[in-house]
């Protein structure tokens, strides 16, 4: 079971407690009645679906019920932090180097 | 002070045993209030404390309660006899304020799990680390019981009330009355 | 039924040692035939104890199968155990621990054990190459529904499942500790009693019955000028006292998830003769632990042979532990095989015990002087650059064929002997599954020969034979230290003094 660090609780919980919420920092369109609908069809299916660092959605379903963000390796499935909502998007790529650099130690 | 939580008078406790009892609590009053940082000032008139700030806290006094489930939320408690009179005060506070008040308290229903087991029996089905450190007297957090959302709070080292939904309540005692099932002799 | 007034079955029990409670007499049954055990017997110590090695058939040809070694990864000894009316199948007889009234059956076989009609498909075995059945059985059609199906149904598998409703009800538990140690040998012990003394909490599981793993079948040893098994005793007591400990006898480690989330199966009543209606049958433990050692010990290998699959032939390891831990003998002219120096040991034990060592046979050209004459101070004879070149006895090993290794690999023959049981040993094998389960990578180490556990990717670690570290001491050492505070002045480790 994955141990998920909540930004709001301030404590890990077991991943029963959490639900997914897909790709972080997608902003909605602000008028989707101006979007063709191989636009809006981009907005709601196509996501980035990298393969290495992923800035993903996550809510604590059952905890304090919050939505936050979280940066987590699709590879090895490991998380390599959480922020709140609102905060801005992290530089994958620095993030990627750093944890490469931490291994390689 | 007195106990918000208490047993229902008369009604026999659904466990009994040295290790362990389970006993439902009597009717209180619950409203959930969720708010923003100039409700949450407010409220503390209604309150007569300020509400918790520190997550997975909570606050009492004067037989009221609040305890903190979210950045922005709190599940507020205070005798039945008063729900009427607490209602209108905590709306009154925050009128014209961005906030929501609402009278949950016969969405949930409490029962105290008390004795040396209490622990161990909640860790059947709650997947938290329920150990002193990582949990300690007042801790309050919304967490799974198996597949039921409830709220855990620490009163005591050997007591904890569990809140669920009225309808998940069956589930819940079934289940812990499972796993108590070895504790009693053969 | 009085055990008191009943002649005992147990021909192949010696007068004295092993573990077991020999002031109680238990009976048990085992497809009908009564026999006689005591408290501490597994099914299969017992069935030795009373000479019975042929215990199931093999799943293809069904060829005549005995029990191969003393633990969980037992092959052959697949039984069938009754409870509450109905038998569950595939157990392990290693396994079993024997209650008063046990009943347990073989497996695969019709209509006895002893005589079994599938034992034809051994003999017609030509015609059965890997897939014979791809061209086969399809004419007439009417045949399939009416006759080759249900054949076929009625041949497959092994155990039969049970058809009664399940009685038992099962438990759950999350806990969650500083350190989970794996295995209760003497690296786990080590690494238990280092972890909990500065008041962390632990976890201390091993699957057998017992603790102790290995040391509970060692003779030669001590440590802090204890006997190992008196060691094992002190320290699991000094464990049994610490509130921050918690011992979990017939738990097996099953599996390895993320963030160090390990499952561990615990036996709750399978031993007991009348399980309190009210205890769950198992509890399945789902630990979050900080850190997590792995001391899962090491597996011994066979020696390969042709036949080396009759009744009688054993692993040398499970034949010391049989006569060390159970007080039973694998036969009564044992022949030991083998290409390390553990088995030596064995046979040693054996000889002690009063057992005859019909020969050592070791692979090695020159197998070490000290070993040599330890098998001359007790008359055992030796043979360098020996191999098994064959077998005979159908429902039990009654005979060898030698060869001599010569310089150019080829071999010779060496004479024949004669013997009830072979035991055999080819080395160790790290038990690397755990390690393999947490997302390590194994990695070949050319000086062992074997897979040894590579980086860590959780915040575990491997402790003693399971990483490839041997000899009593170093295990003992490298099991406190994978436990151990480092920011602490470092504990004074067990003293361990081995003999031979």
């Amino acid at each position: 079971m994955l141990l998920i660090s909540c930004p709001y609780c301030g404590v890990e919980r077991p991943e029963t407690e959490f639900r997914y919420g897909g790709e972080a920092h997608i902003a909605r369109p602000a008028d989707p009645s101006q979007l063709n609908d191989e636009e809006w069809a981009q907005f709601l299916y196509m996501r980035t679906n990298t393969r290495g660092l992923y800035a993903e959605r996550w809510r604590h379903a059952h905890g304090c019920g919050r939505f936050f963000n979280a940066v987590r390796d699709t590879v090895s499935d490991k998380f390599v932090c959480t922020y709140k909502a609102g905060e801005p998007k992290p530089d994958l790529d620095a993030l990627a180097r750093a944890s490469q650099e931490k291994d390689a130690r | 002070m007195a106990e918000i939580y208490t047993p229902v008078a008369g009604l026999a406790p659904v466990l009994r045993q040295d290790a362990v009892s389970i006993q439902k609590t009597a009717p209180i009053a619950r409203l959930s209030f969720r708010g923003r940082a100039e409700a949450q000032a407010a409220v503390a008139g209604a309150l007569g404390f300020a509400l918790p700030q520190a997550p997975l806290s909570a606050s009492a006094g004067a037989g009221k309660a609040a305890l903190w489930l979210g950045p922005d939320e709190w599940l507020l408690l205070a005798p039945e006899a008063e729900l009427v009179a607490f209602e209108a005060a905590v709306n009154a506070a925050v009128a014209g304020l961005a906030a929501s008040v609402t009278d949950i308290s016969h969405r949930q229903d409490a029962v105290l799990v008390s004795g040396p087991r209490a622990t161990w029996l909640l860790n059947a089905g709650v997947p938290i680390d329920l150990a002193l450190p990582a949990f300690p007297v007042g801790m309050v957090t919304r967490t799974l019981c198996h597949k039921a959302e409830v709220i855990l709070w620490r009163k005591a080292e050997d007591q904890f009330v569990l809140e669920c939904w009225r309808t998940f309540q069956p589930y819940v005692l079934e289940h812990l009355l499972d796993a108590a099932r070895e504790l009693s002799a053969a | 039924m009085s055990a008191h007034s009943q002649k005992s079955t147990q021909s192949a029990r010696l007068a004295h040692g092993g573990r077991i409670d020999r002031s109680r007499t238990l009976q048990f049954s085992f497809d009908g035939k009564v026999m006689q055990a005591h408290p501490g017997d597994t099914l299969a110590s017992a069935l030795i104890a009373n000479g019975v090695h042929l215990v199931g058939r093999s799943f293809k040809y069904h060829r005549p199968r005995g029990i191969l070694t003393a633990g969980s990864e037992e092959p052959n000894a697949l039984v069938g155990v009754y409870r509450h009316g109905d038998q569950t199948p595939n157990l392990r007889a290693t396994q079993v621990e024997v209650y008063e009234g046990l009943m347990a059956i073989s497996q695969n076989r019709y209509p006895s054990l002893d005589f079994d009609v599938g034992a034809i498909n051994d003999v017609l075995s030509p015609l059965f190459p890997a897939g014979f059945y791809y061209k086969t059985f399809m004419w007439p059609k009417a045949f399939w529904d009416k006759v080759y199906e249900p054949v076929i149904r009625a041949a497959a598998g092994l155990g039969k499942p049970p058809k009664l409703a399940d009685p038992d009800h099962y438990a759950n538990l999350y806990a969650h500790c500083d350190v989970l140690v794996i295995g209760s040998g003497p690296a786990g012990l080590a690494a238990a009693l280092s972890a909990s003394e500065t008041g962390a909490r632990v976890i201390l599981c091993d699957e057998q019955a017992e603790m102790g793993g290995s040391l509970l079948s060692e003779t030669g040893s001590t440590i802090e000028g204890l006997p190992a098994a008196e060691w094992v005793a002190a320290t699991l007591a000094t464990l049994a006292a610490r509130d921050n400990v918690t011992l979990l006898p017939r738990t097996t480690a099953f599996g390895y998830f993320v963030q160090n989330f390990i499952a561990l199966a615990e036996r709750v009543t399978d031993h007991l003769a009348q399980p309190g209606a009210n205890l769950p049958r198992e509890r399945m433990w789902q630990v979050r632990a900080k850190e997590v050692v792995i001391a899962a010990g090491a597996h011994e290998r066979p020696m390969v042979f042709p036949e080396n699959d009759r009744p009688g032939i054993l692993l040398a390891s499970a034949g010391r532990t049989y006569l060390n831990r159970y007080g039973a003998t694998v036969g009564r002219r044992v022949l030991v095989t083998t290409a390390c120096d553990s088995a030596w040991a064995a046979a040693f034990d054996l000889a002690d015990a009063g057992v005859e060592v019909v020969a050592i046979a070791d692979m090695r050209a020159t197998p070490p002087e000290h070993l040599r004459e330890a098998a001359a101070r007790r008359g055992i004879r030796v043979e360098a650059a020996c191999v098994v070149t064959g077998t005979s006895g159908r429902l039990r090993v009654s005979k060898a064929m030698l060869g001599r290794l010569r310089n150019d690999g080829s071999v010779v023959s060496a004479g024949d002997v004669t013997c009830d049981a072979i035991l055999m040993s080819s080395g160790w094998t790290p038990s690397v599954s755990l390690y393999s389960q947490s997302r390590g990578k194994v990695v070949w180490n050319a000086e062992h020969e074997a897979f040894l556990p590579g980086a860590s990717v959780q915040r575990e670690r491997s402790a003693g034979s399971c990483r490839g570290v041997n000899g009593l001491a170093a295990v003992l050492e490298d099991g406190y230290a994978a436990a151990a505070n480092r920011q602490r002045r470092p504990q004074p480790v067990p003293r361990a003094r081995a003999d031979a």
